[in-house]
């Protein structure tokens, strides 16, 4: 009996042996448990083979090899515990030194008298008698396991993680021998004379390797208390399978048919049923493998299909990619002819996805009506006749799935016939039924994905065209900016160069160059030569007004007294105020400060308002121009005593034309109407104000300010 | 006062109205006066040189005023200096009167704001040395 185990321990142990060693050969850990097992086997065997020699020689002789073998196990497990679970030993060399020679020693020593002298044999009880060096090794014993189990604790306390777990895993595996062989080795036989597991003291060793084997092997192990908890109930369940089957075969085997077995057979039959009913769930698992193989061939693993069809449904967000790999995938696993996805928009079928027709049917949405009003699954052979069975005939569709989210129909799952002709399993059901719901989403997702990419699209090319739009404008409104700009050069030169000779000729002779001319040709000549000046001052400031309004005028300042502008104005027009019988006086203080502005322009400006004034001033009327300083303003003040201005015309007097709007009225006579306009533009370029004030028959004042300081780039600054 | 030789004058205009004109009023004040009709002429005669004053005239057929002063000024000066161009043109854009300047013109003038007693004064006052 016995030996039968100790065969069966030693071959297991040896494969152990060999799996831990080939896991890692490179790591301490694994070299060292490896050489453990080996040693402890070899141990073990000998132990046990001993009763079989009678012969004292024989007896003393092994009793020397177990010790031997005893303080290497020693050596073997200390340096195992101290350096599990690491790949290196990371003791000090001085104490490995010291290990190795000790072990050594001792291990040469046990085939000496040193440590047994001799062997005594007392009615078949052996006992070999201690030699001189038995305390040594008792010693060293001691000193080596506890120091391994002091040294394996501490790096329990300190580790975390893994290497915690495993270490844990070493601890109680060293728990559970320690139990075993304390309990059944020691208290049972010696206390209460039971001596009957003794022998399965291998098996108990056995288990102890594997574990600690597991636990050095594997990258993820299991969690402690899940290993206990499940061994506990593995344990519980087969102890009452055992005393039942013992009680009945035992008790009501003799009872009711009258055998008996002997303790032997009894133990023999328990331990059998252990064996089987330990057996029988992973047989279970591999008989229903193979018979799955061999029979259903079109046998799937729901599980698997699903993980399969989400890994698909979360691979991408393309409707069309989505669609077919989900199809195909159904195609493939479960075998089926024809598949189809359709989609609604708005009540109407948007799209059709279809794998394996030759050519796809199209389905208009009066067609499915019928099968899109069940909440579930439609399985055409579980229906009864009715108008969503004939539907179903008629479109040869044998599972219709509803695709629902948010609760709304996106559209159905619709499967044919499978190839090899037999109706759908309630396993393809079950698996229709759970894909439904999140092929859905995926569809949904996939659609509004699709949503916002059209949306893209038809938002660049909205871009696209508004940029084409805008640009087809701007090369418009070049062209017309262009054909301005011609338009100026040509009024410049072709206007001005026949008026130039009409000017300068009626010049001529009103001058008397060509000889003398009667009085009324004097006047009729005076009056082609203003009347040419009027065209000539209108095409100026028509010029001038094209400037403005293209922010092409460059204001070139430089620093002007205002005291001589005034002088200026007196001298130019002295001539006309003595024509127009008027009276032009200019008040003006002692001292102005200079500004800085453009004297062309703001010369204009004064002529425009002088002229103006002069223009519409009777005879003997007087024309004042006032100059004063305004804190940082200078302001430049042109009184007359004409005919004034209606309060409603005010609003339009520095408007281009000075017109009443769809009016053929004319709010000034004789006047363009554009230099009011020009003389506006020109003050304000210069950061100042123009301003009237006017009553009707009293007469006007023009006023209008100029900056001292300009803020912007005093000698040049140009207004764009 | 240099009294001593007869100045000698240029007009460069296309105009024939405009150019006798010109030509009139400049005899009249004693001045020697020569004339060009388009631009290539005017060239021509500018870069043979010898002048006192050019009345140069921008509009010009064949080459435009401002490519003759480029040319004069940048490729073939002329042979016999111009001691004076004064520029009249009813083109009033500012930037053709900068150019102007900036190629060597000593004076614009707006043809049809001036009388021609105007024109005779500015010329005389370009006649004085440059100061």
């Amino acid at each position: 009996m016995s030996d039968v185990i100790l065969l069966f321990f030693v071959i297991a142990n040896i494969v152990l042996s060999l799996v831990l060693f080939l896991n890692n050969p490179r790591s301490a850990t694994n070299k060292l448990f490896s050489g453990l097992i080996i040693i402890l086997t070899i141990y073990l065997a000998v132990n046990t083979e001993m009763v079989l020699f009678q012969d004292a020689e024989v007896k003393l002789i092994l009793s020397r090899l177990i010790i031997s073998l005893g303080a290497v196990i020693n050596g073997f497990v200390f340096l195992f515990l101290t350096t599990f679970p690491q790949d290196r030993i990371k003791l000090k060399s001085s104490i490995i030194h010291m290990v190795s020679w000790s072990t050594a020693g001792l291990f040469i020593a046990g085939f000496t008298p040193l440590i047994f002298s001799g062997i005594d044999i007392n009615n078949n009880v052996v006992t070999p008698k201690p030699g001189i060096l038995m305390p040594i090794f008792l010693v060293h014993t001691i000193v080596l396991i506890f120091g391994g189990i002091v040294s394996i604790f501490l790096r329990y306390k300190k580790s975390v993680g893994l290497e915690k777990n495993r270490i844990q895993y070493v601890l109680l595996s060293f728990f559970i021998l320690f139990s075993l062989v304390i309990i059944l080795n020691f208290i049972l036989p010696v206390f209460l004379k039971i001596g009957f597991f003794v022998p399965f003291l291998p098996i108990y060793i056995l288990i102890f390797n594997l574990i600690v084997g597991y636990a050095i092997v594997r990258q993820r192990l299991m969690d402690i208390r899940v290993l206990v908890g499940r061994a506990v109930v593995y344990v519980l369940l087969l102890l009452m399978v055992a005393a039942f089957f013992s009680a009945t075969l035992l008790f009501a085997g003799y009872r009711f048919i009258g055998i008996s077995f002997s303790s032997t057979q009894s133990i023999f039959f328990i331990i059998i049923l252990v064996i089987t009913a330990i057996s029988f769930h992973p047989v279970q698992l591999i008989v229903e493998k193979f018979t799955e193989k061999l029979l259903f061939k079109n046998r799937y693993d729901i599980n698997d299909v699903l993980t399969h069809l989400n890994k698909i449904m979360a691979s991408t967000l393309q409707l069309d990619e989505l669609a077919h790999k989900i199809l195909r995938e159904l195609k493939t696993q479960l075998k089926i002819h024809t598949l189809t996805f359709i989609f609604f928009e708005k009540d109407d079928v948007s799209d059709v996805i279809t794998e394996g027709f030759q050519s796809p049917p199209t389905y208009k949405a009066e067609d499915i009506r019928q099968i899109t009003q069940s909440q579930e699954v439609l399985v055409f052979e579980d229906l009864e006749e009715g108008p969503i069975k004939n539907t179903m005939r008629s479109l040869d569709f044998s599972v219709v799935a509803q695709l629902r989210t948010e609760g709304k129909q996106i559209g159905l799952l619709a499967f044919g016939q499978k190839s090899s002709g037999e109706i759908y399993s309630s396993q393809d059901i079950q698996l229709v039924t759970i894909l439904s719901p999140e092929a859905a989403i995926a569809i949904q997702n996939a659609l509004s994905y699709e949503q916002v990419r059209r949306f893209n699209v038809t938002l660049q090319e909205e871009i696209e065209k508004a940029t084409t739009d805008l640009k087809s404008a701007n090369t418009q409104l070049e062209v017309l900016d262009k054909l301005k700009d011609e338009f100026v050069s040509v009024a410049s030169h072709e206007l001005r160069t026949p008026m130039t000779a009409i000017k300068s000729y009626a010049w001529m002779v009103l001058n008397n160059k060509a000889g003398e001319i009667s009085p009324k040709a004097h006047i009729y000549l005076d009056r082609v030569y203003t009347s040419t000046e009027r065209l000539i001052h209108l095409v100026n400031e028509m010029l001038d007004v094209s400037r403005i309004e293209s922010g092409r005028v460059t204001l070139h300042k430089t620093s002007i007294n205002p005291l001589d502008l005034c002088d200026d104005m007196q001298t130019e027009f002295a001539a006309k105020v003595a024509d127009a019988q008027v009276t032009f006086t200019i008040h003006k203080p002692d001292m102005l400060p200079s500004i800085e502005i453009d004297q062309e322009k703001i010369t204009q400006v004064l002529e425009n308002l002088i002229g103006n004034s002069i223009k519409y001033s009777q005879k003997g009327a007087t024309i004042t121009l006032t100059v004063t300083q305004e804190g940082n303003l200078v302001r430049f003040s042109i009184a007359d005593t004409g005919r004034g201005i209606a309060s409603d015309d005010m609003p339009k007097l520095f408007k281009k034309f000075g017109r009443l709007e769809n009016s053929l009225v004319t709010v000034t006579a004789e006047s363009s109407g554009l230099g009011l306009f020009i003389s506006k533009q020109y003050v304000e370029l210069h950061g100042g104000t123009v301003d009237v004030q006017s009553e009707l028959g009293k007469g006007s004042t023009f006023s209008f300010t100029l900056p001292i300081i300009s803020d912007t780039n005093p000698l040049q600054s140009s207004v764009s | 006062m240099n009294t001593a030789s007869i100045k000698k004058i240029l007009v460069v205009e296309d105009d024939q109205y405009i150019r006798e004109l010109y030509i009139d009023i400049l005899q009249d004040e004693g001045y020697d006066v020569e004339h060009a009709v388009d631009g290539e002429e005017g060239y021509q005669k500018m870069h043979a040189g010898g002048y006192n004053i050019v009345l140069l005239d921008i509009m010009l057929p064949k080459m435009d005023g401002i490519k003759i002063l480029e040319k004069l000024k940048n490729e073939t000066p002329p042979i016999a200096p111009n001691e004076a161009i004064l520029v009249l043109s009813n083109l009033g854009q500012e930037t053709i009167i900068a150019n102007a300047i900036a190629l060597g013109a000593r004076g614009y003038l707006i043809k049809s704001d001036h009388t021609p007693d105007q024109v005779v004064n500015k010329v005389k006052e370009l006649l004085q040395p440059a100061v």
